[in-house]
């Protein structure tokens, strides 16, 4: 069995913001926070030199990759409900000349709610965009911007048209509850480039959680360390337990912080050789750096004007997710190794997913207000900063839509797993290009499938690690991302 | 599979898997009755399959032709029929597979069938192609396997040791055996103080109280550590830590998981069964026939059907069974049966047999049929709430319903015959308005009486339907049957026998009754093993199996087998008492050794593999909570039924649990009894290693990090108790501080404080309060490790 704390060489690589220097750190500690325990972080780490204790590394230390992977981070936006494929970025010409008629020819068909309409052709126009000419309708006229730095791939197919198992499969390679997800995966195989904040951190849509809520980033089987942390965006305390209670007087805590790093030293000496005792010393040291360094990273104070403009935190549609595409990035300079955005959240009424059954243009033209232009901002405020060169970003979603109307003379369209795009950018990627395709109406793949397996298979690739060898012992099976599938689709790599 | 001595036994195995040739020896002289049966089931049909129906089967239909339904092979194919049948020298299926004819001979890849393969089909053919649809129970080869879990314990010599005085009782022969050929001692016994407080935590869950260590500390009777540990296994509270672990197996939910994740209102009914189980020790073998099959199995009894839960305890996708889509049905409810089916095999038999949903298992000798066979055991379990009456109540209940019901009815209508217009009234009689007086007091008191007859209790139990035969799915798809199977068990136990004598359409109730009986049967190899493995395993972290789900190829090996075999067989001999089992693992020297470290043992065994020392552990999360709760004083300990929510339950399409940090009774229950949903998991279990509640744990993980320092720094409930525990030491231990350090040192580690303790605490409490000693206390290693 792999143990989780097994010493393991560390990695160097290129920061981009400058790391909490140790000064630094206790003075915004202690400035920050009123002097949470200074002589008792100082205290532990002398002690710990002169104990003898084994050094325990971070929980969320950095772990070699399997090989040199061009992504050294990652950013997920997960758009949930299910995004229409033929209405933003797969342009189907066939479904204009076919619009109103019936679907046929393409055997038989079970669609998730029963009830096939007729074809509908997109009511947005579509455009050839950038230098690549690549086609993105109007729904997405930011993102339009940005295709000569995506890779399309229009060949995705998922095994249900059930949202949550087809969610769970996006996210965990399985349909069932509980599996690792793929940033759960991430921070057991790659670890962490900052140990004073989580590897794997969740940013759940300011409208409301996922269906499933943490369920969505479980570790599973994994051990508990990698599990996502969901930043609470709404509230005052973005990570549960994480301030100190206002009626606590910092002097108080202080000593009392110094008395439990005493009692904790003194019986891990009385108790040589069980590293866990070394390791809950650590842990109070990096809770107390995760206090200073969350609040400077969700703190927006050093972002100018033309960055939150960017990202769309001038518009009310776009605020609330524009923030957590902001945060993202943040996150991701100071080494958090995987950043997932859900875009969207559970399925009830009023809609505030893509979840579009009703009517396609109200519901997806919503949507697209909300993440158009911070998904859009992300991706040029990456690039602008250098940091698209190793970062991968991963937008999303668990299906397409149907290319008929759901019901005769209905104005929505239905769940289809049976073809849809997701897109990649940044790291070690070939941008500009579409791969895959699907067929004239956008029904079934037209050439290059590429399954959730293939897809988590690729995104491993890119971060170094093979997904056949990154595997953890549970319950009779070395278990993987990709189950026993998966093929890395190299057409893609640049 | 098969990795010692592959050749022979995959000799024999090429031989049983066809059979040809006994099966031919013996074709000749039996009876052509029993002929029928012997060619087609041990003979035509693994032919068929083997060399035929990849080609003409579900996957692919060369020539239009499929061979694996009769149907289809009288159908033929596109070039017509294939069989003539009655005769076979018109059959030209004859023809092909003897390659006279112009045609490409059959099959067209591998050796030509052998004129004794030719012979058996003529005369299968001559005799009208006999193809029984319900198949008859031996249709499944056995397996062969000398991997050591499939052999049947045997009872081991107990072994010499040279430190004789040490050893107890056997198992300490076993395990100093060991230590001693690696030129290793056991550790010293450790002190009283630490003994009660391991026991105690280790069979309770929660740590002494300060009396209890005293009186244990001076007991001056020489089997004080018995009476104590006798004491323990009586206390209520050893079947709610028992239970626990149990529940980690059983993937007990009380949500349904996936979208909705909607909460099974109902569901604690089997924790508590689970509890009162443990507590009453009932008898291993009885406890897994109930929740195999505790509702059928007569007399049907409430713990009976509550105890069934186990089979549904596993997520739910109300999304899916609700679709209209009927492919994509019918794969959630294959992968429901999944659940069902590894659920059952990794808890009782620590089988992955799930693994050979899609293809034989790829490390264990297990067939695909297998898997399939277990399916159909399952294959009528369904989800949702059911009455947990028996069937004798649910007809007194309903009678009695009626009754009143129709009593009710008849009153009604006399006063309504009675109902008196305005000149009746005037005309009616004194005793006429008395008489109706009456019977509307009657009718009055009939309605509180209905009113008062309670409502039929539930449990999330599920509900039974008779299945449709089931079917090997190619590659586990769906939509890719195979051949028909009937219920049974794994193929590779030889005894018990694993063919249960029954149809494809048994009764669905009898699947599971004789699945149950096999499980429990003395003989099996797994149960007893895999079973006492658990309980090891619970008093020393890790089992003698470190795998404890996986007893297969792929798991780890015993690191003490024959102590393993010994434990089982003396597990079967004591009745399966599983008191009696914990009793002998913890009265031994083995257990009662003291934690301390030795660095040549840590050279040899770092993983203390070889038991050299007892190895200190952290406490699981509910432990943590729990040991929390009583050292403030706050402990509720009230037993069982519904449980404590400790959170709003909010809806928007789907179900969200928001959670609230009330300081009320209600929710100072043990952790056991707090609502076990999926999404509505807490803060402070979570960063102690609490499962995913559908998920199934037979082994904890104990990480370390951050967030799980701020939960203990900083959450809620941990500030508050911490302030409750210093009211009870400033209520216990009166105004010296010192007095009141000492107190708190008691009742958080069972021990005083050293003099540099007590004056550094003292010290913290005269500056801050002593409020701020007892956060430190909750906060300390030493307060949540078990050593």
């Amino acid at each position: 069995m792999k143990s989780p704390y097994k010493i393991q060489r560390s990695r160097q690589i290129r920061s981009f913001a400058p790391r909490l220097s140790r000064r630094d750190f206790l003075w915004q500690a202690g400035g920050g926070l009123g002097g949470i325990a200074l002589a008792w972080l100082l205290n532990g780490e002398a002690q710990a030199e002169s104990a003898r204790v084994v050094s325990i590394k971070s929980p969320y230390r950095p772990k070699p990759s399997d090989f040199s992977g061009k992504a050294k981070r990652v950013v997920h936006i997960f758009a949930a409900g299910g995004v229409s494929h033929i209405d933003t970025f797969d342009y189907k010409p066939e479904l204009e000349k076919h619009h109103g008629q019936a679907l046929t020819g393409k055997g038989k068909y079970d669609p998730f709610f029963g009830q096939p309409g007729n074809l509908m052709k997109s009511p947005w126009r579509f455009e050839r965009r950038g230098k690549s000419g690549l086609w993105v309708s109007d729904l997405l006229p930011n993102l339009a911007t940005c295709v000569d730095d995506i890779t399309f791939i229009q060949s995705m197919v998922s095994r249900s048209n059930n949202h949550t198992p087809a969610t769970f499969l996006a996210n965990s390679g399985f349909t069932m509850n509980g599996y690792p997800s793929l940033g759960a995966w991430l921070s057991y195989g790659l670890g962490s480039e900052n140990e004073d904040l989580p590897a794997f951190v969740v940013l759940p849509d300011s409208r409301g959680l996922p269906a499933g809520g943490a369920i969505n980033w479980s570790a599973g089987f994994l051990p508990a360390t990698h599990q996502g942390t969901a930043f609470r965006t709404n509230a005052k305390e973005p990570i549960a337990d994480l301030n100190t209670p206002p009626d606590v007087r910092p002097a108080a805590r202080e000593a009392s912080m110094t008395l439990l790093a005493q009692m904790n030293q003194e019986f891990a000496e009385r108790n040589p050789g069980d590293t866990g005792l070394a390791a809950r010393i650590r842990s109070y040291e990096l809770a107390a750096r995760m206090q200073a360094s969350v609040p400077e990273v969700i703190s927006f104070d050093n972002e100018s004007q033309a960055t939150r403009r960017l990202y769309g935190l001038d518009s009310d549609a776009s605020a609330g997710f524009g923030r957590n595409c902001l945060l993202a990035r943040r996150l991701l300079e100071r080494g958090v190794r995987f950043v997932q955005i859900f875009n969207g959240g559970a399925f009830g009424s009023p809609r505030i997913n893509w979840d579009a059954h009703e009517d396609l243009v109200e519901n997806h033209n919503k949507q697209a207000a909300v993440m158009d232009q911070p998904v859009a901002g992300l991706l040029k405020d990456l690039k602008a900063r250098g940091m698209l060169d190793d970062t991968l970003v991963i937008w999303s979603t668990e299906f397409g839509r149907t290319p008929v109307t759901q019901g005769i003379n209905g104005k929505g369209r239905d769940h289809h797993q049976l073809a849809f795009t997701c897109w990649l950018a940044g790291a070690g990627l070939r941008p500009g290009i579409s791969y895959g395709a699907s067929d004239e109406i956008g029904f079934n793949v037209g050439e290059n499938p590429v399954t959730t397996y293939d897809f988590h298979a690729t995104i491993l690739h890119l971060l170094g690690l093979d997904h056949t060898k990154l595997t953890f012992y549970h319950n009779g099976i070395q278990r993987r991302l990709t189950d026993v599938h998966g093929q890395v689709v190299k057409e893609i790599l640049a | 599979m098969l990795d010692k001595a592959p050749q022979f036994c995959s000799a024999i195995r090429r031989q049983v898997g066809t059979g040809l040739i006994s099966a031919f020896l013996s074709f000749l002289s039996q009876s052509v009755l029993a002929v029928e049966f012997e060619s087609f089931e041990k003979n035509i049909q693994p032919l068929l399959q083997e060399r035929c129906v990849k080609c003409h089967g579900p996957e692919k239909q060369k020539g239009g032709l499929r061979l694996d339904s009769r149907a289809e092979l009288l159908r033929g194919g596109d070039d017509g029929l294939v069989i003539a049948s009655g005769k076979s020298s018109e059959s030209p299926l004859i023809s092909r597979v003897s390659g006279v004819g112009p045609d490409k001979v059959m099959p067209p890849k591998g050796d030509r069938l052998t004129i004794e393969q030719i012979d058996l089909l003529r005369k299968w053919i001559d005799l009208g192609v006999p193809w029984p649809e319900v198949a008859k129970t031996n249709d499944v080869q056995p397996t062969l396997s000398d991997h050591w879990a499939f052999q049947p314990p045997k009872l081991p010599p107990v072994p010499a040791v040279r430190n004789r005085r040490w050893a107890r009782n056997p198992i300490d022969h076993f395990v100093l055996a060991q230590l001693e050929e690696k030129g290793l001692a056991a550790a010293p016994e450790a002190d009283r103080r630490t003994l009660v407080r391991r026991l105690s935590l280790d069979l309770a869950g929660l740590p002494p109280t300060p009396e209890v260590v005293e009186t244990f500390i001076n007991d001056p009777r020489s089997d004080a550590y018995e009476r104590l540990v006798d004491r323990l296994l009586a206390s209520p509270h050893y079947g709610e830590r028992s239970a626990r672990y149990w529940l980690d197996l059983a993937r007990f939910s009380e949500s349904h998981g996936f979208e909705y994740d909607k909460p099974r209102d109902h569901a604690w009914r089997y924790r508590d069964y689970v509890i009162r189980s443990f507590n009453s020790d009932k008898t291993y073998p009885q406890f897994i026939r109930e929740q195999l099959a505790g509702d059928v199995l007569e007399p049907i009894t409430r713990d009976g059907i509550i105890a069934s839960s186990f089979l549904v305890a596993g997520p739910w996708d109300e999304v899916a069974n609700n679709q209209v889509g009927q492919l994509m049905k019918a794969r959630a409810r294959d992968e429901e049966l999944e659940d069902v089916v590894s659920a059952v095999a990794q808890t009782f038999l620590g089988l992955t047999v799930n693994c050979a949903r899609c293809h034989a298992h790829k490390f264990d000798p297990i067939p695909q049929a297998d898997y399939y066979r277990f399916k159909s055991v399952f294959q009528g379990v369904r989800y949702g709430d059911r009455p947990i009456l028996t069937p004798d109540e649910l007809q007194s209940h309903s009678n009695q319903v009626t009754q009143l019901k129709q009593s009710i009815g008849a009153l009604e209508n006399q006063i309504a015959e009675m109902e008196p217009t305005e000149e009746i009234l005037q005309a009616f009689t004194d005793s006429q308005s008395r008489q109706r007086a009456s019977l509307l007091a009657e009718l009055q008191s009939e309605r509180g009486v209905l009113g008062k007859i309670p409502t039929i209790p539930l449990a999330y139990a599920g509900s039974r339907q008779q299945p449709e035969p089931t079917h090997r799915l190619v590659r586990g798809d769906v939509e890719r049957e195979g051949e028909l199977v009937s219920p049974g068990a794994l193929s590779v136990v030889a005894k018990p026998s694993p063919e249960f004598g029954l149809a494809p359409d048994a009764p669905e109730a009898d699947r599971r009754r004789r699945f149950a009986e096999w499980i429990c049967n003395a003989d099996h190899p797994l149960t007893a093993r895999v079973m006492v493995n658990r309980i090891w395993q619970q008093h020393f972290g890790n089992g003698i199996v470190g795998t404890p789900s996986d007893f297969g190829v792929n798991g780890e090996r015993p690191s003490h087998p024959e102590l393993l075999d010994w434990l089982a067989l003396q597990f079967i001999e004591q009745g399966w008492s599983v008191k009696q089992l914990h009793r002998l693992i913890v009265t031994s020297s083995t257990y009662r050794q003291s934690s301390i470290f030795n660095h040549k043992a840590a050279g040899i065994d770092a993983d203390n593999r070889l038991l050299w020392h007892f190895a200190p552990r952290r406490l699981e999360g509910e432990a943590v909570r729990d040991a929390i709760l009583i050292v403030s004083g706050r402990l509720n300990a009230e037993m069982s039924g519904a449980s404590f929510r400790p959170f709003a339950i909010e809806s928007f399409g789907s179900v969200f649990y928001k959670l609230t940090d009330r300081d009320e009774p209600e929710f100072n229950r043990r952790t056991i009894y707090r609502m076990n949903v999926n999404s509505g998991k807490d803060p402070l279990l979570d960063v102690f290693d609490c499962p995913d509640p559908s998920f199934k744990t037979p082994l904890r993980r104990v990480t370390t990090t951050p967030l799980q320092a701020l939960s203990l720094m900083n959450n809620s409930f941990v500030q508050r108790q911490a302030k409750y525990f210093a009211d009870r030491v400033n209520r216990e231990a009166g105004e010296s501080l010192s007095a009141q350090v000492n107190h708190a040192y008691l009742l958080a580690f069972g021990r005083e404080p050293n003099p540099d303790e007590s004056g550094r605490a003292a010290l913290l409490a005269k500056g801050h309060g002593v409020q701020n000693v007892c956060w430190a206390l909750l906060n300390a290693s030493e307060f949540l490790y078990l050593k």
